[in-house]
């Protein structure tokens, strides 16, 4: 269950962290394609950078080996040259009883003096017969005992190289000095006293020659290192011998004696190193060439930087490479894109992009094509319901018409009858009055005067009708004459006051008020001291439209507000104050907007209320 | 939108880090560092007896990258000379100090002030000093109790087990040092029951053949017995010159001391591994410049009983005799 909503939490936080658009994909899939491909040739080419690097420095390592190999070689043989030499020239031949070599090995020693410490030759049962420089023997040394002689009497038919060791034969005793030696000995027969006797010929080689020998070859400032063994993997010879006596390093010798000649990789303390022999001729010592894999292709600092440089530069050249590719190739998307954009954000005259490649330029003509079809969709739309409004209001204003025209006609014959011709005339003045207004060429918004005129020609008719039963009183500011209203809208508020306030009273009285408000409003109010009424019925009159209408011109209030909302917008309309046995005030709220020709076409064509929104 | 350019900025601006980065490391590795300086402040730094421990240090200062300057000094420097030289040494740049102490007595303050400033070790002793809770220095020695022990073995095992009868001169170097008062404890615990009766004990450091000579002269002694390298050569001299037999015990390295074991002079000495002392030492201090937090141990090091039946196996022979060229 955890690991589901963790899955899912990932995949909430993926979609989120990963940006979906279209430039991001090509960018990112580009960078991966090219991460791949750069990748897999950065590893071909390492290993082959890896392989030949290995061969370079194997093959280097060979060269160093097999100069000292033959540096080495050449100073055993020359030393070997000089044992035969003392041997076979001068010690067979003397007669050692009567006379010793010592002038020979003196000045053998002399032209060897560097790469020599001592020459000396031993009776086989240890006894010095001379030795080169003269020394003097200590005192309780038994050189019988020593591994080169041992060697030497055990195997007569050998020269015997021994192991790097202090010189333990002669004394040196004013300067405290010890040497290190490597001694080169042989079995010899010293010729004289008739028989040939057995014994024994030394040659001190100095070790330091030898060191220094390998110094040179050592001599690099990377952690590659050459050493020397014997066949049985002793140590001859290494740079850090001390370390290794003291412990503090280890080296494989004795794994090395057993390696053929040429390169081998082996581990050692958990790093590999490649490894690579080089045995000398005679003395079966091993030269061994160390090179820690560390040190070279890949330990290198500076390869691994460069590395670091090249890939980082690579990935920055191509991030700006392929988001520039990837901004081309969207860019008419994009363009689409924002065009879409705009007509979201409802910008007045937006164009479609058309352009790019033959698929987006269809996709932009096919969008325009459609958004006009939209336009053209709404525009009727509206208009349609222009109509219907503007249907609507012609059938509400002929809605008064029959009903009074009914009743006023019968009044007029009435007074016709009775001979009332004055009255009669006077009724059919204000009946045409009222017509002309009331038509007003067909407009629907007309000046406040003329619709106060209407008002007072229709009460002038219900005055008569009623016989003066209320008395009617109209007030109204010269300011607001000339401003626009919807026609008829006073007349069917002063039909109710007549019908429900006033008609049944002695002294009803019913007042039209026009005047500017604070708020720079129009208002007209109609009130009457009737009847008045409860707020429930109040509410109802602005709200009920199915009430069935018992009196009256069948216009309710809900009418008028209607056609005043539909014009100037629904902050506008009536407002009724009530009292029951107090009185009705009805107040009609519009705007102030001059009745020029321009306004009222722009009303009429009801576009104000429209932009309103 | 501003989601996709915040990630591409900050990739790009990781790369271009990378990018410096590695590009300055690949010129700046064309330039080495100006590798670390440490000095070594030891009495007498000519002498032989130094060899084995000098060639030790510059065997780990080429292994640790580390300049090593041996500090010429003449014999018996004295505290107060060894905290001038070391001041003159931190203030030339050396950062890590090898020390070997001319006293161990009253050396907290000293040595506190040397640590604030350099990476110190003391070598062959120790010395008195404060808490160091940080571990800013350190002590690599033998384990000198055990170097007394056993010298005093020694007598037994070359004179038998038993010795009363014989007497006893301690050649016992500068007794202000921790390491001699050590050794000289471990000695004296150690042949107390053999019965063997100390004569005299010589605390001098100069003229210490006359010295001996005149101690010798009031009371002679069979047995001769020095606790460091300085007494035993002065030991063997003394007997020379005066043509005596006592026996000689005693610690040291030197090869003049090596050679007095060859010529039978000496019975018997115990060689500490002052090549390794003086590999650890730089070792050390090259390990706490790398890295300032690991704290500095201090290290005991082994020692070899050398004779002269021993003296050139193949394993002795490395560690007694340098190659001479």
């Amino acid at each position: 269950m955890d690991k589901l909503r963790a899955r899912w939490k990932l995949e909430r936080y993926m979609k989120k962290a990963v940006p979906r658009s279209i430039q991001v994909t090509i960018s990112v899939s580009f960078t991966i394609v090219a991460l791949v491909c750069m990748l897999a040739m950065g590893i071909a080419l390492y290993q082959r950078f890896a392989v030949r690097s290995e061969k370079m420095l194997t093959d280097a390592a060979q060269l160093t080996l097999d100069q000292t190999v033959i540096n080495l070689e050449d100073y055993l043989r020359s030393m070997r040259r000089m044992s035969d030499a003392l041997y076979y020239y001068v010690i067979k031949n003397q007669d050692i009883s009567k006379e010793t070599p010592i002038d020979q090995m003196n000045l053998l020693y002399e032209a060897h003096k560097d790469y020599l410490i001592s020459l000396a030759l031993y009776t086989d049962d240890g006894e010095l017969v001379c030795a080169s420089p003269v020394g003097v023997e200590k005192e309780d040394v038994d050189v019988t005992s020593q591994s080169w002689f041992v060697s030497a009497i055990s195997k007569p038919e050998n020269l015997h190289f021994s192991q790097p060791h202090v010189q333990n034969i002669f004394v040196d005793d004013p300067t405290f000095r010890y040497y290190w030696v490597i001694s080169l000995s042989r079995a010899v027969e010293m010729g004289g006293r008739g028989v040939p006797e057995q014994g024994v010929l030394l040659v001190d080689m100095n070790y330091a020659v030898i060191e220094q020998m390998m110094e040179g070859a050592n001599d690099n400032p990377s952690q590659q290192y050459v050493y020397l063994i014997d066949n049985n993997g002793t140590i001859l010879y290494h740079p850090m011998q001390m370390q290794i006596s003291a412990g503090l390093f280890k080296e494989n010798n004795i794994a090395a004696a057993g390696y053929d000649d040429g390169s081998h990789k082996e581990e050692l303390n958990g790093s590999s190193r490649i490894v690579t022999v080089n045995t000398m001729s005679y003395t079966g010592w091993k030269l061994v060439s160390v090179i820690p894999t560390s040190n070279s292709y890949l330990g290198m600092k500076d390869t691994r930087y460069f590395v670091l440089m090249v890939v980082s530069i690579t990935l920055i050249a191509m991030l700006i490479l392929n988001r520039l590719v990837a901004r081309r190739v969207t860019r008419p998307i994009t363009k689409l894109n924002e065009s879409i954009r705009d007509i979201e954000m409802g910008k007045a005259k937006p164009s479609v992009y058309i352009g790019g490649p033959l698929e987006i330029e269809h996709l932009g003509k096919t969008f325009r094509a459609s958004y006009e079809q939209i336009r053209q969709l709404m525009r009727d739309m509206v208009a349609s319901q222009e109509e219907k409004r503007k249907s609507e209001l012609d059938a509400l204003q002929s809605q008064i018409n029959p009903h009074f025209l009914y009743n006023t006609l019968d009044s007029i014959v009435w007074m016709i009858e009775g001979e009332k011709y004055d009255e009669a005339v006077f009724m059919i003045t204000q009946l045409a009055s009222l017509f002309r207004v009331s038509l007003s060429g067909g407009k629907t918004i007309i000046p406040i005067e003329d619709e106060i005129k209407h008002a007072s020609n229709y009460m002038n008719i219900q005055k008569v009708r009623f016989k003066d039963a209320f008395t009617i009183d109209f007030d109204i500011d010269e300011r607001i004459k000339n401003c626009c209203t919807v026609k008829l809208i006073v007349q069917p508020i002063l039909e109710n006051a007549v019908y429900y306030g006033v008609k049944d009273m002695e002294d009803g009285e019913i007042r039209v008020k026009g005047f500017l408000g604070d708020d720079g409003d129009i208002y007209i109010t109609v009130s009457d001291n009737g009847f008045g009424m409860s707020s429930d019925q109040t509410k109802l009159l602005l709200t009920d439209d199915t009430r069935a209408r018992k009196k009256g011109s069948g216009v309710g209030l809900i009418n008028v507000q209607r056609r005043i909302q539909l014009r100037f917008g629904e902050q506008y309309g009536l407002k009724i104050d009530s009292e029951p046995d107090e009185g009705t005030v009805v107040t009609i709220h519009l705007p102030a907007i001059p009745c020029t020709e321009e306004n009222r076409k722009r009303l009429e064509s009801g576009k104000e209320h429209e932009d309103e929104k | 939108m501003k989601n996709r350019n915040v990630f591409i900025l900050v990739f790009s601006l990781l790369l271009l880090i990378i990018f410096l980065t590695s590009t300055s490391a690949l010129v700046l590795s064309g330039v080495r560092d100006e590798p670390a300086q440490v000095s070594v402040i030891i009495d007498d730094s000519s002498q032989a007896r130094w060899a084995s421990f000098l060639s030790g240090a510059e065997q780990a200062a080429k292994d640790k990258s580390v300049k090593l300057k041996i500090v010429s000094t003449g014999k018996s420097v004295n505290i107060n000379q060894q905290q001038r030289l070391i001041s003159e040494e931190i203030n030339e740049g050396a950062e890590g100090i090898i020390l070997q102490i001319a006293s161990s007595r009253q050396t907290e303050n000293m040595i506190s002030d040397i640590s604030n400033r350099a990476v110190l070790l003391l070598i062959d002793s120790s010395a008195d000093m404060d808490v160091d809770v940080e571990g800013r220095s350190a002590t690599i020695e033998p384990n000198n109790i055990e170097v007394g022990r056993a010298l005093a073995n020694e007598i037994r095992i070359a004179l038998g087990n038993d010795l009363s009868g014989y007497t006893i001169g301690i050649v016992a170097g500068n007794k202000r040092l921790n390491s001699m008062m050590l050794r000289m404890e471990g000695f004296t615990e150690n042949i107390e029951s053999s019965g063997a009766k100390v004569l005299w004990t010589d605390n001098s450091l100069n003229s210490i053949v006359d010295n001996i000579e005149y101690r010798q002269n009031r009371a002679r002694a069979d047995i001769l017995v020095a606790l460091d390298n300085n007494g035993l050569e002065a030991a063997c001299e003394y007997v020379i010159k005066s043509g005596e037999s006592p026996y000689i015990f005693g610690e040291g390295t030197s090869i003049k001391n090596v050679s007095y074991i060859d010529d039978g002079l000496i019975t018997s000495m115990v060689v500490p591994n002052e090549y390794y002392m003086g590999y650890q030492s730089v070792a050390a201090i090259a390990k706490r410049l790398e890295n300032r937090i690991t704290p500095m141990e201090n290290e005991t090091i082994s020692y070899r009983v050398i004779n002269k039946e021993n003296l050139f196996d193949e394993n002795n022979q490395k560690i007694l005799f340098p190659v001479v060229e």
